[in-house]
């Protein structure tokens, strides 16, 4: 099927797979997945600023029907998310902005391939120790124990920042943390979004854990209600840019719908830290195909 | 779940794909085809009305989606699984 807009033909069945692969993942992990649709998407030959604002747009739908279910579990502190959105904006704005300045200089597809290449080797290599760690901590029977010193001192720390204004958080159990700290969450990871095409919810929702605080399941919600705002921010700035294929998208999102059902219906079946193990070879899939597509494209000559 | 339970419930997904697969299949025909060109049209124009038209899809998409899988899933029993 020919994608005028993005002047590319790829095979929708290709690209509702995966959606539907995509989907499946973020189901299964709970995370948006736009860091595998993004190197799967530049592998079938679309071009790198079509798959930063393509991938936004097919994650705000799928993102949509998560948040409502997390809504109906009471799993989103909305005073955090609308705080915390001001600096993703920002964020994305920036990253839309690199986007641009790359594109002028010609460089977008290795620049970003590159930073895209190195996020998710890191990505890859913090959740394959922290999930190990967390495997060794249940053979000693002290998991809990370990967690919740370790990453209340990170987070305790980040509270007595005194830079003012300073608010409250209740739905999320914090007394009083500078705006200041949820601000620069909410812009790093914005700009991550911005630049790279991704959701980042596999960045600020370990941010709002570890950083903030904040209980996981208020985490996931929350950073879902983000990734909705977000995205669909980083949608209309791109697709205002020229850099969305709308078609492209909505057959990728006929995938993903079916597969986060299916994904998240699996979670029954497996649990636990043995599940993010093998979910750390995944960024690692990801990156060896962005440098494997920038190297037979002789982007690097 | 003992065995006879997971056989029903890789038949009831394998009849999902295929009922789902024939519902998009129709979808890419129809509906894409003929948001093709205006769409096309649209992106070399007025950009700006591209990317709202473009969010509005996609929204309206994602709602449709959602119900209809749903829909499926509960129809064929593996909705009780969640």
């Amino acid at each position: 099927m020919e994608f005028p807009v993005a002047g590319v033909t790829v095979n929708p069945f290709l690209l509702a797979g995966i959606g539907f692969l995509v989907g499946v993942l973020g189901g299964f992990f709970g995370v948006g997945g736009g860091f595998i649709a993004g190197p799967l998407m530049f592998w079938t030959g679309v071009p790198m600023h079509f798959v930063v604002g393509t991938d936004l747009a097919h994650m705000t739908g799928k993102s949509i029907v998560a948040a409502r279910r997390h809504r109906a579990l009471g799993h989103v502190d909305f005073k955090l998310g609308l705080v915390m959105v001001v600096g993703t904006i920002l964020g994305i704005e920036g990253g839309a902005q690199i986007i641009e300045a790359l594109k002028v200089l010609g460089a977008v597809d290795v620049a970003i391939g590159l930073a895209y290449t190195l996020i998710l080797l890191a990505i890859s290599l913090f959740t394959a120790w922290e999930s190990l760690r967390a495997l060794r901590m249940i053979r000693k029977d002290r998991l809990a124990v370990q967690e919740a010193l370790g990453f209340e001192g990170i987070a305790r720390r980040v509270h007595s920042i005194a830079l003012p204004p300073r608010l409250s958080f209740p739905a999320s159990g914090i007394v009083s943390v500078s705006v200041w700290a949820v601000l620069g969450v909410g812009f790093l990871t914005g700009l991550l979004s911005g630049a790279l095409g991704v959701g980042g919810g596999f960045v600020r929702m370990p941010m709002l854990v570890y950083l903030l605080g904040v209980p996981t399941h208020i985490a996931v919600g929350t950073d879902l209600f983000e990734v909705v705002i977000s995205a669909g921010f980083g949608t209309l700035t791109h697709a205002i840019k020229g850099n969305v294929d709308i078609i492209m998208a909505l057959v990728m999102q006929t995938g993903a719908a079916l597969g986060a059902q299916i994904g998240a219906t699996s979670t029954r079946f497996f649990a636990g830290p043995r599940i993010r193990l093998f979910f750390s070879a995944l960024p690692l899939v990801g990156a060896v195909m962005v440098l494997a597509r920038l190297l037979s494209a002789g982007m690097f000559h | 779940m003992d065995e006879r339970e997971i056989r029903r419930l890789i038949r009831n997904l394998a009849i999902e794909l295929v009922l789902y697969g024939i519902l998009v299949v129709a979808y890419f025909v129809v509906v894409l085809e003929l948001l093709s060109e205006p769409l096309t049209r649209l992106f070399h124009n007025d950009l700006t009305l591209y990317a709202f038209a473009g969010l509005g899809l996609i929204v309206a998409q994602g709602v449709l989606l959602d119900a209809a899988t749903s829909f499926l899933l509960d129809r064929l029993g593996l909705g009780r699984l969640e």
